[in-house]
């Protein structure tokens, strides 16, 4: 197939999702947006050999992480991401929506490494050595920015208490092993 | 609030996200993109080299705002600092320095300096002293033994094949990167021509990747959650040994090789787990 028509045709199938996991690591439609468009840009030179690699949306995937750091690191350093207005929880007081602004506003403060790892393992459901390989990292590197992120979403919202500090994640599938 | 409640959580924040709006020519403005960065890049080398050459010589020695380097006069030696480059300061490609003493990657204000078309800068101090750029996409490097040759899982410098995705390999004498398949480098062997390596396209499995001829050899597939980070060649080279709480394995030439914490099996070809109590 011509790399452009297999191109589009992956951007028409993957935005949707590709969007979800860049809004939670930038907390803000725009610059979830923008993560999105740039990922795209900088996959387009490569496409041909991602497609011929056999699994191009883990290589997407991992793009979108690096440039979401990397957006981080050449903006300063923002610690603090604006968190979207409409995430209010003004209009719904239920406890799911108040949780999920916690968590959201907790996300926002953590460094972009340690959000990065808590979505690919708590969003996304992976492994540690799958969300090494996604950042590129080695997988005992993933251990720290967890179980800090994790101790700083407990500080940060304390409902999120019951998470004790220095315990290893264990994300969906692994509950679902145990089970 | 319960680990069931913080996915949820995730999962009830990630669906107010709206698909991103996409400019229609999305494909031309990422092979113009594309165009501009490898220009650019090239033109930033070119000014690099001339400043390195008409101002300072082709091999600055010592750190921004330190004092110089003094090569070690006879035994092999590793510096005691190492400081912040100078922003001239040639690349790998540009001057190779021979084998290396140190290799400093990771995250700070150098690492993140990329005007080009990497993502990364790691830094080379060669045993002559000479400081050295490497430029590369992953910020996560292994030095060989021999200090000769730098493995990264992405690209590095002058990679052949600027789309090349797999693992690449930079000999500091030549300045010079090979590419080899699709693989994580784990660890190098002590003579520096044998590289461990992890390959998750197909699961996750353990693989030797012969530098010099770029034959791949399958060791063993990993089951749970290994930690391969841990992984090392003993000091004859003949074996590999992983030990975490974890999950440990002992990988041994191809038979049984019991070990404290587990074992594996070279004609099964399985990890199994460590015994369920001490001494079992």
């Amino acid at each position: 197939m011509d790399p452009a028509a297999s191109f589009e045709g992956y951007v028409r199938a993957r935005t949707a999702a590709l969007s979800r996991i860049a809004y939670l690591l930038t907390a803000d439609q725009h610059l979830a947006e923008d993560l999105v468009q740039q990922t795209f840009l900088r996959v387009v030179p490569r496409w041909a050999r991602v497609v011929a690699a056999g699994d191009p949306d883990a290589y997407v995937r991992r793009v979108l992480y690096h440039q979401h750091i990397s957006q981080w690191r050449r903006t300063g350093r923002r610690r603090d991401l604006p968190v979207d207005r409409a995430e209010s929880p003004a209009p719904d007081h239920s406890d799911d929506v108040a949780a999920a602004v916690s968590v959201q506003r907790a996300l926002a403060r953590l460094a972009p490494r340690q959000r990065a790892v808590l979505v690919l393992r708590y969003f996304e459901d992976l492994s540690e050595a799958d969300t090494a390989a996604v950042l590129g990292i080695r997988v005992g590197t993933v251990k720290s920015p967890a179980r800090v992120g994790l101790a700083r979403l407990r500080a940060l919202a304390p409902e999120l208490a019951p998470f004790r500090p220095g315990a290893d994640p264990a994300p969906r599938r692994a509950r679902t092993e145990a089970s | 609030m319960t680990e069931a409640d913080l996915v949820a959580a995730l999962d009830r924040i990630a669906g107010r996200a709206r698909p991103a709006r996409l400019p229609d020519d999305l494909w031309a403005r990422g092979r113009r993109r594309h165009r501009r960065r490898l220009a650019i890049g090239a033109s930033v080398a070119a000014v690099v080299v001339a400043l390195v050459v008409l101002v300072a010589g082709p091999a600055l020695p010592g750190p921004f705002g330190h004092r110089a380097v003094a090569p070690a006069d006879r035994d092999p030696a590793v510096p005691s600092e190492v400081g912040r480059p100078w922003p001239w300061q040639p690349t790998v490609a540009e001057a190779p320095p021979g084998p290396a003493a140190v290799l400093v990657d990771g995250i700070g204000p150098f690492a993140e300096f990329t005007p080009t078309s990497h993502d990364q800068r790691s830094l080379a101090v060669g045993v002559n002293g000479a400081y050295r750029v490497i430029r590369n996409d992953d910020g996560e490097l292994l030095l060989s033994p021999d200090g000769r040759y730098v493995a990264s899982r992405s690209t590095m410098e002058e990679t052949p094949d600027w789309d090349h995705f797999g693992t690449s390999i930079l000999d500091l004498n030549t300045g010079r990167v090979r590419t080899f398949g699709e693989m994580s480098p784990v660890a190098w062997s002590p003579d520096g021509r044998t590289l461990l390596a992890r390959i998750t396209s197909a699961g996750n499995r353990l693989v030797l990747l012969d530098t010099t001829t770029g034959a791949v050899r399958p060791l063993f597939d990993l089951v749970g959650r290994v930690p391969e980070d841990f992984a090392a060649f003993s000091p004859d080279g003949r074996s590999r040994s992983d030990c975490n709480a974890a999950w440990p394995v002992r990988a041994h030439g191809g038979t049984t090789a019991p070990s404290p914490c587990g074992s594996w099996t070279g004609v099964t070809r399985r990890v199994t787990p460590p015994p369920a109590t001490p001494g079992g």
